[in-house]
């Protein structure tokens, strides 16, 4: 292609080139300046010079942190909390859209849908608002059971693991219903006649779910471990910074709350940045290879 | 249908079983309006808070008498509006030419937007640009930085994709040029995917507390969220005042747990009663999400 005719072509789709301008904008403004701000991980960040003219001190933040003791506690607590996260939380939407799919009443499916989805969407500060209620020894549900059966009541989320079992218990009431969506929808996409085969060589409902349903669904299952596994380094924000105090912070300070915790509270910039750095390249290469070894054994890639 | 006696006792456990997540779900928001509207003699005393026989309505009138709340919900309105009008006009303008298989480099503008998708500045960097940007303590500092992402855009643009290609065709025949296409033609057919997103736009908003926080420090704008955040941490830390509500508490008898439950439900009850009506929508928009384009 010459010249004119890269003009000639610029010039008649000048309408839609017009149209892309605020979205490319946006994108270089809010997404490639700050991934250049990530240089002021391999600086010294300083308030006034800004981050060009900062000095450069190479690696020595992140041999810094890699020396700490403190970071790879956090580090232990963020692998730790995301696998029993995903552990416990990724087979309870699978189960419950199985279950769902075996209802006759398409009403009772329906109602119990619109319930299950709702926790999805309000917010980790609403919900901890809901936690510290029915957790609270005065006036919550936990209390009452307590009285009622005489023992001793005391503060859950001061514990090791009633904060553990409260962050995955409420992670799972959160997400099952709004996870479960897909699975429904992959169920629905299945076709009838593979039961109705099924029924004819003597199968019952057990053992179509067995044999038909969830070999059907190993596809996406493996599309959604996949995308869990990306978030195996982070995710878990919201829920722990609501539902946090200082007794159990050392126990569940993640690398997102310590990032926020030293950048954000205690000016450490360039630290920061290079603990949040080093966080998202171990994350893509997490993601890259979650792929590779889902695409290896169930001959299945996402990307 | 005939069924074995197995198949009814395992549909009466599933629907069972199914009642009782359910429960668990709607139990505690139940616990909490009760809470909300529960005399003080009951509302802090241990208790299955399934009912009040003397219900009163004196912690909603205290939240709205001291001007905080309605503050917060003008801000907090505005800036899903305003946020989510301008994001859906940017996404949309996009995702139109990106649909476009002749469009020039349309490879090199998609991988621009997907690689953002991958990887991204994290949070300090971020904030470092809002502050730089002199945005700090804005209404924009939580409308701009999470404006579109590479996703909603991706999803617009498989939903322009699978438009017929003879309409638009029809419309150049017709003599229409490209903007009258684009407004007459593909915007109308667009109407699911742009109100879906529009719907992810608006339940975001509403929910997105964490700029707030790290963007906001002057207390000049109020945002609900925040402002239900510091009732619910000032409980948990039992002060005996809650100060977001200082005025309106001092020198009256009020009971801290139905002012924090009826800002939680405040805070709750626009999601809760649109819900059930724009539940199909979001539900629309994993399926057509799911699609890979």
């Amino acid at each position: 292609m010459n010249r004119t005719d890269f003009v000639k072509k610029v010039s008649r789709q000048r309408f839609l080139l017009f149209m892309i301008i605020p979205g490319i904008v946006y994108f270089v403004v809010f997404h490639y300046i700050p991934m250049y701000g990530v240089v002021i991980a391999f600086k010294n960040f300083d308030v006034f010079s800004g981050i060009w003219d900062s000095p450069w001190v190479g690696l020595s933040h992140f041999k810094f942190f890699a020396a700490l003791p403190y970071f790879w506690q956090v580090v232990g607590n963020t692998l730790k909390i995301s696998a029993l996260k995903i552990f416990t939380g990724f087979p309870c939407p699978i189960l419950l859209a199985l279950l769902l799919n075996e209802l006759y009443s398409q009403k009772f499916k329906k109602v119990v849908q619109t319930i299950s989805y709702l926790p999805h969407f309000l917010s980790w500060i609403v919900i901890s608002g809901v936690i510290f209620q029915l957790l609270s020894i005065s006036y919550g549900f936990y209390g009452y059971i307590c009285a009622a059966f005489g023992r001793e009541p005391s503060v859950i989320l001061s514990t090791k693991s009633g904060f553990m079992s409260v962050l995955i218990t409420s992670n799972i009431w959160k997400e099952i219903g709004y996870g479960s969506i897909i699975y429904l929808a992959s169920i629905a996409g299945i076709s009838p006649e593979l039961y109705e085969s099924a029924v004819i060589d003597g199968a019952g409902r057990f053992k179509q779910c067995l044999y038909i349903t969830l070999p059907s669904l190993s596809n996406i299952i493996a599309v959604m471990l996949v995308l869990a596994m990306g978030g195996l380094l982070s995710g878990s924000f919201d829920q722990i910074f609501n539902l946090q105090n200082a007794v159990i912070l050392p126990y569940f300070d993640t690398i997102d709350t310590y990032v926020y915790r030293m950048g954000i509270q205690q000016f450490q910039y360039s630290f920061s940045a290079a603990v949040g750095l080093a966080r998202s390249i171990i994350g893509i290469i997490l993601v890259l290879s979650c792929n590779w070894v889902v695409g290896k054994f169930a001959n299945y890639t996402v990307f | 249908m005939i069924r074995s006696k197995g198949a009814r006792i395992f549909n009466v456990c599933n629907m069972i079983l199914l009642s009782l997540l359910s429960l668990t779900i709607v139990f505690p928001f139940w616990q909490q309006i009760v809470i909300s509207v529960s005399p003080p003699s009951e509302a802090s005393t241990v208790n299955l808070h399934l009912f009040t026989l003397r219900p009163t309505l004196d912690a909603y009138k205290d939240i709205l008498r001291s001007g905080v709340l309605l503050e917060a919900y003008a801000w907090t309105i505005m800036k899903t509006a305003v946020g989510t009008f301008l994001s859906v006009i940017v996404s949309t303008m996009l995702a139109y030419p990106l649909s476009k298989k002749y469009l020039i480099f349309r490879k090199g503008w998609m991988g621009f937007i997907i690689f953002t998708m991958f990887f991204g500045g994290g949070l300090i960097p971020t904030f470092l640009l809002v502050r730089d940007l002199r945005l700090m303590n804005t209404i924009w500092a939580l409308i701009l930085p999470g404006l579109c992402s590479a996703y909603t855009v991706v999803i617009i643009r498989n939903f322009f994709m699978s438009l017929p290609v003879e309409l638009e065709e029809a419309a150049y025949i017709d003599g229409a040029n490209e903007v009258m296409v684009f407004f007459r033609i593909v915007l109308p057919l667009s109407m699911p995917i742009i109100a879906t997103v529009s719907l992810w736009s608006i339940v975001g908003s509403w929910n997105a507390w964490f700029d707030a926080l790290i963007y906001l420090n002057d207390n000049k704008i109020k945002i609900l969220q925040i402002v239900l955040r510091k009732t619910i941490q000032e409980a948990v830390n039992s002060s005996d005042v809650l100060s977001v509500y200082e005025e309106v508490a001092t020198g009256r008898q009020y009971t801290r747990e139905s002012l924090q439950a009826a800002t939680l439900m405040a805070v709750t009850l626009p999601v809760l009663i649109t819900y059930p009506f724009l539940q199909k929508y979001f539900v629309k928009g994993i399926m057509i999400g799911s699609v890979k384009g």
